[in-house]
């Protein structure tokens, strides 16, 4: 431990003895003074009075010019300690003085009795004289100066400054020993804390606790101490808790953020992955779809070509069998049936009907190749309309039949006037076919309406059909009765289904047979109303 | 004593032609009626020297080599035969050739029916009212 002037130690033992110094020194030197400055007075007052009384004992003397016994009593002052000298003078005339009688101790030199005395009392600091005079009236008549050596009143004041030397000495010393001993009560207790803080410091250990003794202001230190170390040691088991929890939580979110890292890559990966599979499915969606193209190009060609050979070749047909025709007609007017064979003109009649059936054919097919050839003109369409221009117009054809007609409301539908009365004349014109034989014929136009829109329907009491064979129903020459029983040529439903697929609808039928047949088909909306209503 | 009609039919159809001469002497007996195979034989027949404007032209459309269309815009170019009353009698409605025959001049435009006694009842419409009208113009 290193001890210094500037230690606490030094600096308290300094000061101690600097107060008792001071203080004993401070007395020492007020005592001294006032002792210095009362013998000076002492000295002097014992002068004056002593001058006093060797004034009054030698007066007579004077008086009476007795310089003998003036000189015998003033040396009776030999018993009077520290008196040196001492002069008497007698005044002639009125300003002058002459010795009358002296007297100094043997072998001592007056300093300042010499020359002309002067009244009053002189010093030089070791020698003091005092002159007094005795005045008649107003002028002095003698003088006695007496001389002493003032070391003698002195004596005393040498004393007490021995004594106050001894008293600073004594006093430094209990200063000393008292610093020592409050060091040790004031000190102790620091330098153990110092000591404490000091371990606490190199080794960090925070568990350290000074040791605390009584109850003074050293033991409230070591305790407050003691309560930072406690504080500062929990502060910084905090700290180490959240630099702990800290660390724990940078080591999770790293891991997390690995984690993420890794997934983000693997996502990447897939994506990019993906994106190759998509550019690949892309490439093969775009050949696809000029392969599409290509072959919709084709398809359309080919339907077009179709459409135009079908209309080529019945258009052909119908030039031969016209010809037949009206060579048959030729020859019955030229032969009329009666001056034929029997067998001849029924021949004749049958070649007739025939050929009236292959023309009707005939026309079939090409109204059928006409429909995919026709521009659509879309406008609103009542059906009920439709099927009243329908009705007047097989109205010569139905004479003698009773047919009752229900014709419900139903909704207006888009399409195209022209091909919507072929839809309703062929199907009024099959369910009229199929209840010939029907005593009251009953036809029932109507609708239902769902979700996906209206379904029209017309319903007859006819012979009806085997369901079994209902999908056979719209094909092209396909007939389910015998033609023997109702005449057609197969074609009238596929024209009414083509017509109803070129306004984007479709059509199906119900029977059972022998209890009638009902036709449901629903008609597409025009392109520009199906825009608007994606529905 | 009338004029003698004469009415020429131009047909590629031998058959047809035939049908429809026999139509026209059915319901106009003692008319002059001729056949043309196609529209060059009508052109010489109508430039034969010595040969009368006909008074009715019967004409097909569908015809090889010069079509009826064709025929049609060559005889009303023509100042000399521009009067002669052509009816078209044909087996095609396609809607471009209706209008085309129209617009080219056509004096009736006439579907080919298949029913035979229909066709003669046409025949004598169509030749009787030509005729008259013919007759009309060149009093």
């Amino acid at each position: 431990m290193r001890r210094s002037v500037s230690s606490f130690r030094g600096r308290l033992t300094f000061a101690m003895v600097l107060v008792a110094v001071l203080v004993v020194g401070a007395v020492g030197a007020a005592v001294a003074a006032f002792e210095v400055a009362a013998a000076e007075r002492r000295a002097r007052a014992n002068l004056e009075t002593l001058t006093l009384l060797v004034l009054r004992s030698i007066e007579p003397s004077v008086d009476f010019d007795l310089p003998d016994e003036a000189a015998q009593r003033l040396a009776q002052l030999e018993g009077a300690e520290g008196v040196i000298g001492a002069r008497l003078f007698r005044a002639v005339g009125s300003s002058r003085l002459e010795l009358f009688a002296n007297y100094s101790r043997a072998g001592i030199q007056p300093v300042l009795g010499i020359g002309m005395p002067v009244e009053g009392f002189r010093s030089d600091g070791n020698r003091g004289v005092h002159a007094r005079s005795v005045y008649r009236g107003e002028a002095p008549v003698m003088l006695l100066e007496i001389e002493a050596d003032l070391a003698t009143f002195r004596r005393g004041v040498g004393a007490l400054l021995a004594l106050l030397g001894t008293a600073l000495v004594l006093a430094t010393l209990a200063a000393l020993y008292l610093a020592r001993t409050l060091q040790r009560s004031v000190s102790r207790p620091l330098n153990e804390l110092v000591a404490v803080a000091r371990r606490v410091r190199e080794q960090g250990d925070y568990a350290e606790r000074a040791r605390v003794q009584g109850d003074d202001e050293f033991a409230e230190l070591a305790i407050a101490f003691n309560q930072m170390l406690e504080a500062v040691r929990a502060r910084g088991r905090e700290l180490e808790d959240s630099h702990r929890q800290l660390e724990e939580r940078v080591g999770e979110r790293t891991a997390e953020l690995n984690r993420r890292v890794e997934e983000v890559e693997r996502l990447n990966h897939h994506l990019s992955s993906l994106m190759r599979d998509l550019q690949a499915s892309q490439g093969e969606a775009e050949r696809i779809a000029a392969d599409l193209r290509i072959s919709n190009t084709r398809l359309m060609v080919a339907n077009q070509e179709l459409e135009a050979f079908s209309y080529s070749v019945s258009h052909d047909l119908r030039a031969p069998l016209r010809n037949i025709s009206g060579f048959i007609e030729l020859v019955r007017r030229r032969a009329p049936a009666e001056s034929l064979p029997p067998e001849v003109a029924r021949h004749l009649g049958i070649v007739a009907s025939e050929t009236v059936r292959m023309g009707a054919l005939i026309d079939d097919l090409l109204s059928l190749s006409r429909i995919g050839r026709t521009q659509m003109r879309w406008q609103r369409v009542e059906l009920p309309e439709l099927l009243e221009e329908v009705k007047a117009e097989l109205a010569h054809e139905l004479g003698g039949r009773r047919i009752e007609w229900v014709i419900n409301p139903v909704p207006a539908c888009h399409g195209d006037r022209a091909l919507l009365r072929q839809v309703v004349a062929n199907l009024v014109g099959n369910a009229l076919k199929f209840t010939r034989n029907r005593a009251v014929a009953c036809l029932q136009l109507g609708c239902l309406e769902d979700g996906a829109g209206v379904e029209y329907f017309l319903r007859d009491n006819g012979v009806g059909f085997n369901p079994a064979f209902a999908d056979k129903l719209f094909r092209v020459f396909q007939r389910l009765h015998n033609p023997r029983e109702f005449e057609g040529t197969g074609i009238g439903l596929a024209i009414v289904q083509r017509i109803l697929a070129r306004h984007g609808g479709r059509i199906r039928a119900e029977a059972c047979e022998g209890e009638g047949a009902c036709f449901y088909f629903r008609i597409g909306q025009s392109p520009e109303i199906a825009g608007n209503n994606p529905t | 004593m009338p004029e003698v009609p004469r009415v020429l039919v131009v047909d590629d159809d031998p058959a047809g032609c035939e049908l429809t001469l026999a139509a026209l002497f059915e319901v106009m007996p003692g008319c002059l009626a001729d056949a043309c195979v196609d529209g060059i034989d009508l052109f010489r027949t109508l430039q034969r020297p010595g040969q009368s404007l006909p008074s009715l032209i019967l004409l097909d459309l569908k015809m090889p080599c010069m079509d009826g269309i064709e025929v049609l815009a060559r005889l009303r170019a023509d100042p000399s035969f521009r009067s002669i009353p052509v009816v078209i009698l044909t087996s095609s409605d396609l809607e471009s050739d209706i209008h085309r025959s129209v617009e080219l001049g056509a004096n009736a435009y006439v579907l080919k029916p298949v029913d035979s006694g229909a066709f003669l009842e046409l025949m004598r419409d169509l030749s009787r009212f030509w005729i008259l009208w013919n007759r009309r113009a060149r009093c």
